[in-house]
């Protein structure tokens, strides 16, 4: 689920070259803070959509993604690769940008908007679009639903993070993570085949 | 969808990855009809961020590197000119290529040089508190305080059911550290109910029962202070003696605070239902009140709360025209301060409170992070600014007998623990379930005898430290 260029193939190789030339990235962004570029590069559209995701409403998300990377340049220098990836440290970032703006935001909530809308230069017919925005309003309606810890879990699944990256991000232990799932999966599963958009017979 | 093709490997790894960690003794196997659960995940991740969307965020980043290389500069200019590092283990990086490769920020360069030279003077003769008035240079004998309750519990526990306390490793900062602190792990609280995630603020009530604040259901889980646990109070809803502590995702879910006043009543936040309830020694209900913001007209949140010694109640709430309100026992308003905005007498975010048994006011700014201190008449006093070397998620904190501040770090999983002048002295805990590591450390809370009882929402426990320095 590489959020980026869609498809990731040769996991293992990838990942470790990934998080070999990070290490070395983070070294140099330590020591400079232009020297950032290449991580906000490789960290831009996840966290982008992960506010998305999050906070349902484009310009809020713009700010938070912002926020998040500029918390991010101030910690840099604190950061030591100790216990986690970059991309570990860099979503608990977010997780917390997204709870404070959940709360400053609680007297105010926001109308969902359009999250989904189709980007330019793509070939896709109107039908398909709809129909995936449709599918998308829907599954976000449905997420909503979901117990808080259960979205969160969900969420960075969706960011491309595994399980120990997610008990990281949000403080709580693998096996936490990995019964949370475990309730949100067969919970979401339940209510897609209520709304209709899975049909969930012969399932497990 | 379901006659979509999706490639069998990738829907392998990724159903897998979604359901296959899976606990022991589960079956699950990979349902053909996943494939659209999966397949939507994967198009939720997948689908781009506008290009309007990457160069505003770019630009707004771009704009903090020219900020942040500023400020790398004056963090030169005061290593330079002798003063003490702020931070532990900080990299720093002699020089400035960044400007020598361009003459207008240079310039800035220089103007900064000349400002942070002053700066410089007035921190060190301030003893780090950055003082830019003279509302903002505190006075240091207000901070050799004790915020605890005024009764001692720790002669009333029993002893400790895991025996003899455990030694927990202490890291300080610095080898030749005055302080060696001895911290040794005594209980975690046993019976915590299932369904309970974490567990959030506490309390020690005047009959030295711990109250501690179980968001998940909206109610307190009160322990006696071997760890064990008495009794369950309170419940979801909205009327009285009903709480909600759960406001995620319009909050997030661990906020909810109580605070007891020397006659055994007491006062909740109670943040979803957007008042402060008051409960008589007997818990009966006794009032409620809102908390107003006179900017927007609209009802605020209470976040935390305290009880001073002089029997006033200050709330920290989401009201940006003033974080801080305090109340008389009964309730009346009796004055509002700490605003958030621009200026060296605003605050930058909101956060958690303490009285000093002087009865100043202290709260951990969590925007620009700090610890601001203010009079009982809501006058700044000081500002401190925490140790860069600290993340941001920092919460619910405490101040010992000698005007130590405790304070949890949830995002390295460790208590910090910063002298008066906001120096680190040590710290203790990583992440983990062993006694003395942490799932995200929420609330500190001292009882007066040494003992440092730590919440943790990432996991339900409750610890109890015994910290003697």
């Amino acid at each position: 689920m590489r959020l980026a260029s869609g498809r990731r193939t040769q996991l293992g190789d990838e990942a470790a070259g990934e998080a070999s030339d990070e290490r070395l990235m983070v070294l140099r962004a330590q020591q400079t803070p232009r020297a950032v570029e290449p991580l906000y590069l490789r960290y831009r559209d996840p966290v982008i959509n992960y506010c998305f995701h999050r906070l349902g409403d484009r310009e809020e998300a713009e700010d938070a993604a912002s926020a998040i990377f500029i918390h991010a340049l101030r910690g840099l220098p604190g950061f030591h690769d100790r216990d986690g990836s970059f991309r570990t440290w860099l979503f608990r970032i977010a997780h917390n940008e997204v709870i404070d703006r959940h709360r400053q935001r609680a007297r105010h909530p926001a109308s969902p908007i359009d999250l989904f809308s189709e980007q330019p230069g793509t070939s896709r017919s109107p039908e398909e679009i709809a129909a995936d925005a449709d599918a998308h309003e829907r599954l976000r309606a449905l997420l909503a639903g979901l117990p808080p810890r259960e979205r969160d879990v969900l969420e960075l699944r969706a960011a491309d993070l595994d399980t120990s990256q997610i008990a990281a991000v949000l403080g709580v232990t693998a096996q936490n993570v990995r019964s949370t799932q475990c309730r949100a999966l067969a919970r979401l599963r339940a209510l897609m085949g209520d709304a209709g958009i899975l049909d969930v017979e012969g399932g497990r | 969808m379901n006659g979509e093709r999706i490639d069998e490997r990738e829907l392998d790894r990724l159903w897998n990855d979604l359901a296959g960690d899976k606990p022991p003794g589960a079956a699950y196997r990979l349902p053909r009809e996943a494939a659209d659960t999966v397949r939507l995940f994967q198009s939720l991740a997948s689908t781009p961020p506008s290009e309007a969307a990457r160069e505003r965020v770019g630009r707004e980043v771009m704009a903090a590197i020219d900020h942040m290389e500023q400020e790398h500069a004056m963090s030169t200019t005061m290593t330079w000119a002798g003063a003490p590092p702020t931070a532990i283990g900080r990299v720093r990086t002699r020089g400035n290529p960044w400007t020598r490769a361009r003459p207008e920020a240079g310039r800035r360069w220089t103007l900064a040089s000349l400002a942070m030279a002053a700066l410089v003077l007035i921190a060190v003769a301030g003893s780090w508190r950055l003082g830019w008035d003279d509302r903002w240079l505190g006075n240091e004998s207000n901070h050799a305080v004790l915020t605890a309750p005024a009764k001692s519990c720790g002669s009333n526990a029993t002893a400790t059911p895991a025996g003899t306390p455990v030694p927990v490793a202490v890291a300080t900062a610095s080898p030749a550290a005055a302080i060696k602190p001895n911290v040794s792990f005594a209980w975690a609280a046993s019976g915590v109910p299932v369904g309970v995630s974490g567990v959030g603020n506490l309390a020690i009530d005047p009959q030295c029962r711990l109250w501690a604040v179980d968001a998940d259901k909206s109610r307190f889980l009160i322990f006696n202070l071997d760890g064990k646990l008495l009794e369950t109070w309170g419940s979801a809803g909205k009327g009285p003696g009903q709480f909600n502590f759960n406001t995620y995702p319009s909050g997030n879910g661990y906020f909810g605070a109580i605070a007891f006043a020397p006659d055994g009543g007491f006062y909740v936040a109670d943040d979803g239902n957007l008042r402060v309830q008051q409960f008589d020694g007997d818990r009966k209900f006794v009032r409620q009140w809102t908390i107003s913001d006179s900017a927007t007209k609209q009802t605020g949140n209470p976040l935390w709360i305290t009880v001073g010694p002089d029997g006033n109640v200050a709330v920290s709430t989401q009201v940006n025209a003033g974080i801080v309100q305090l109340f008389s026992p009964d309730g009346v308003l009796i004055r509002t301060f700490g605003a958030i905005g621009a200026g060296s007498d605003r605050l930058t975010g909101n956060g958690p409170i303490a009285f000093d048994p002087a009865g100043n006011i202290w709260l951990l700014d969590a925007g620009v992070p700090g610890l601001v201190e203010f009079s009982p008449a809501g006058t700044p006093m000081a500002r401190i600014a925490l140790p860069s070397s600290m993340s941001t998620s920092v919460y619910g904190f405490a101040i010992d007998a000698a005007g130590r501040f405790l304070i949890p770090d949830s995002t390295k999983n460790q208590i910090d623990v910063l002298d008066s002048s906001g120096t680190l002295l040590y710290a203790w805990g990583a992440f983990g379930v062993d006694p003395g590591k942490f799932a995200t450390p929420h609330a500190v809370f001292l009882d007066g005898d040494g003992s440092v009882y730590v919440s943790e929402i990432g996991q339900p426990r409750i610890q109890k430290f015994d910290v003697r320095s």
